[in-house]
């Protein structure tokens, strides 16, 4: 196997395997709180990491699976990539910007693309007469993607801004550095989300092959980092957390360590 | 979404107590607000007397006003009756409990 196939493969195994303890820990949490931010981002990471990715992994294999395993694997993933993409839409606006009209339309606007285009995507799975053409590029594949990529733009966005919030707080004691570096590692997580996802919606626009080895590339650098940062903001081993504080009093003294 | 009860408050106390007009009142302490990275809607009177205690004295003594020991110390007294009142769970909050921290 060369080093791209190997690093891509490796991307997507660290990411279902972070995404969905990550996803189990943070329901595992909203069982006890009953809250929502909890309940929407954990089963958001559930849905992508532990049931789409898997169903994509199987249903893209060299040697696909049978045909009615290759359509319920197409109108599994696309429906829980609609679902976890819709979640994270509710996740970012009644997190962030609860209040604010343009958000709560945003919001609307992606969610709704995204269920159309999940659905549209299990119809398209179970009618194509052809089930090895489910891979093609699709119309409905496309919408979600670009429904995918607008969300994690505008976590990132929001996320980045909170933290350099948070940050002014630090020094007058009225923030946690480690809950304010959590709003950078989500800032992250979907800045590479974004990467991972941008060569399918590249090759939808020019036609390209999304399958191309510096597609890999991209994807399986992407997908490495974002589950690194995805673990440090959730699961942040004590080391980190001691690391993370270190620094900002080190910085506050004015000595970066 | 309306200011905060403790944003209210401050803003209302500086219009009282000094020669600043309302919006010149409330422009003062959205800078202060704004350095500590704080927002006029959701910000607490915990939070808001660190504000007064820590920025705001500068803010005033840069617009030329006299007596900002006395004025801060008004504001900080009235503060702890401010009630916060329900507000919605800020972004920080959510994310402590997300982290575990």
């Amino acid at each position: 196997m060369p080093g791209v196939e190997l690093l891509a493969l490796t991307s997507a195994v660290a990411f279902v395997a972070v995404g969905a303890t990550v996803g189990v820990k943070l329901l595992w949490l909203a069982r006890r709180t009953r809250g929502l931010p909890e309940t929407l981002v954990g089963a958001s990471l559930f849905l992508l990491s532990a049931v789409s990715w898997p169903l994509l992994l199987v249903v893209s294999a060299p040697q696909p699976p049978p045909a009615a395993l290759l359509r319920a694997g197409w109108a599994g993933a696309s429906l829980a990539m609609a679902l976890g993409w819709s979640g994270v839409f509710l996740f970012t606006w009644r997190v962030f910007r609860p209040g604010a009209g343009w958000a709560r339309m945003l919001a609307g606007i992606g969610i709704a693309m995204e269920l159309a285009a999940g659905l549209a995507g299990v119809v398209r799975a179970v009618a194509l007469v052809d089930p090895l053409e489910l891979g093609a590029p699709s119309a409905s594949g496309f919408v979600l993607l670009l429904g995918a990529e607008v969300v994690y733009a505008w976590t990132a966005i929001e996320s980045f801004r909170y933290r350099a919030l948070l940050r002014r707080r630090i020094p007058l004691g009225l923030a946690d550095p480690l809950v304010a570096d959590r709003f950078g590692l989500w800032g992250w997580t979907g800045v590479f989300g974004f990467g991972s996802i941008a060569p399918a919606v590249l090759a939808h626009l020019s036609g390209g092959d999304p399958n191309s080895l510096a597609s890999h590339l991209v994807v399986g650098v992407c997908g490495l980092v974002s589950s690194a940062v995805l673990y440090l903001a959730f699961l942040p081993p004590a080391a980190y957390a001691r690391f993370v504080r270190a620094r900002t009093a080190s910085a506050a003294l004015g000595m970066e360590p | 979404m309306p200011d905060s009860a403790a944003f209210e408050f401050a803003c209302s106390q500086l219009e009282t107590r000094t020669s600043l007009d309302r919006l010149a009142a409330r422009g003062t302490v959205r800078i202060a607000l704004k350095q500590a990275g704080l927002e006029a809607r959701s910000i607490t009177s915990e939070q808001m007397t660190v504000v007064v205690q820590k920025i705001l004295p500068a803010e005033l003594v840069s617009r030329g006003i006299d007596t900002v020991e006395e004025i801060c110390q008004s504001i900080l007294g009235g503060l702890r009756s401010v009630a916060t009142g329900p507000v919605s769970e800020t972004p920080d909050a959510v994310f402590r409990r997300l982290g575990g921290a």
